[in-house]
């Protein structure tokens, strides 16, 4: 009887921080993958499938850090299979995205969402560096660690994405400081 | 830093998902959770350190039990056989005795 009540304490402090986990990382885990896929229901797929991924191995983990960097790994991972799955690519082309008339301030939801699916339309290993870059903020080297790929490759990608957005938003802005 | 690194930054920054995303995640994860078998979950009830500790408690207590009473058996026999060692060399003594005196009433009898 004791036991049963040991064991049923054991699992209830296991969900309990199970889902401090969940709800302290849910925001980075689903945005790398919605800012990925562009797509609101998918990105809560790829989410969930990573959380359940982490429950299985949860007690495997040596720091807060280290369960960190295995979420944006995983997320990053999946995120990019998914979105070869779906083909999301072909859906939403750089030329078929609409140019801003005006140029938005900085903080303008509208420039927000164009930039939004500018990288999605990005092939998905250069938007996956992008995403990383700029709303995990990590440098080429964590990023080059978290997708395998060298160091030197990631700054490539980063700089000719930056230069084909640059080149899509000037086309309407003119040679205003972007 | 350029305008068009804040502009991405403000575009990629984090979002919470859909109200109710947690409690999916939890019901996901309990669903998915595989039935225990009965031996599982004995074995999975020694995982607490109280019941670690308490486990490792009376293994040792009946290990230490194990060897005393080894220990005093073997003492017992080893009494045993200094009595019985005892007992033949006393039955050796009555017997040269024993032997002697038949002889001496052999001699007074002749």
């Amino acid at each position: 009887m004791r036991l049963a009540t040991e064991m049923a304490e054991a699992a209830a402090v296991e969900v309990a921080d199970f889902a401090a986990v969940v709800r302290e990382h849910q925001a980075m885990v689903f945005s790398i993958a919605y800012h990925c896929l562009r797509d609101r229901a998918l990105a809560e797929e790829v989410a969930q499938e990573v959380f359940l991924q982490l429950h299985q191995r949860l007690a495997g983990f040596e720091s807060a850090a280290h369960l960190t960097f295995w979420l944006r790994r995983v997320t990053s991972h999946r995120s990019i299979d998914s979105a070869r799955r779906r083909k999301l690519r072909p859906q939403v082309s750089l030329d078929d995205v609409p140019e801003p008339a005006t140029m938005p301030a900085v903080g303008d939801p509208m420039l927000s969402r164009t930039l939004q699916r500018l990288v999605a339309s990005l092939p998905e290993k250069p938007r996956m560096v992008v995403i990383l870059r700029f709303q995990e903020d990590l440098d080429p080297g964590e990023i080059a660690e978290m997708l395998d790929m060298p160091v030197r490759t990631v700054k490539s990608h980063l700089q000719r994405s930056l230069a084909l957005l640059r080149e899509k938003l000037d086309r309407s802005v003119g040679e205003e400081n972007l | 830093m350029s305008r068009l690194d804040d502009a991405l930054r403000e575009a990629l920054r984090r979002e919470d998902p859909g109200p109710g995303f947690t409690r999916e995640v939890l019901a996901r994860a309990a669903a998915a959770r595989p039935k225990q078998s009965w031996w599982r979950a004995l074995a999975s009830g020694f995982r607490p350190p109280l019941v670690r500790w308490a486990t490792a408690c009376v293994l040792a207590c009946a290990l230490l039990a194990t060897g005393l009473e080894y220990r005093r058996e073997r003492n017992l026999r080893a009494e045993g056989e200094a009595a019985k060692q005892q007992l033949v060399l006393a039955l050796r003594i009555a017997g040269v005795k024993l032997h002697v005196a038949q002889e001496k009433v052999f001699e007074r009898s002749e």
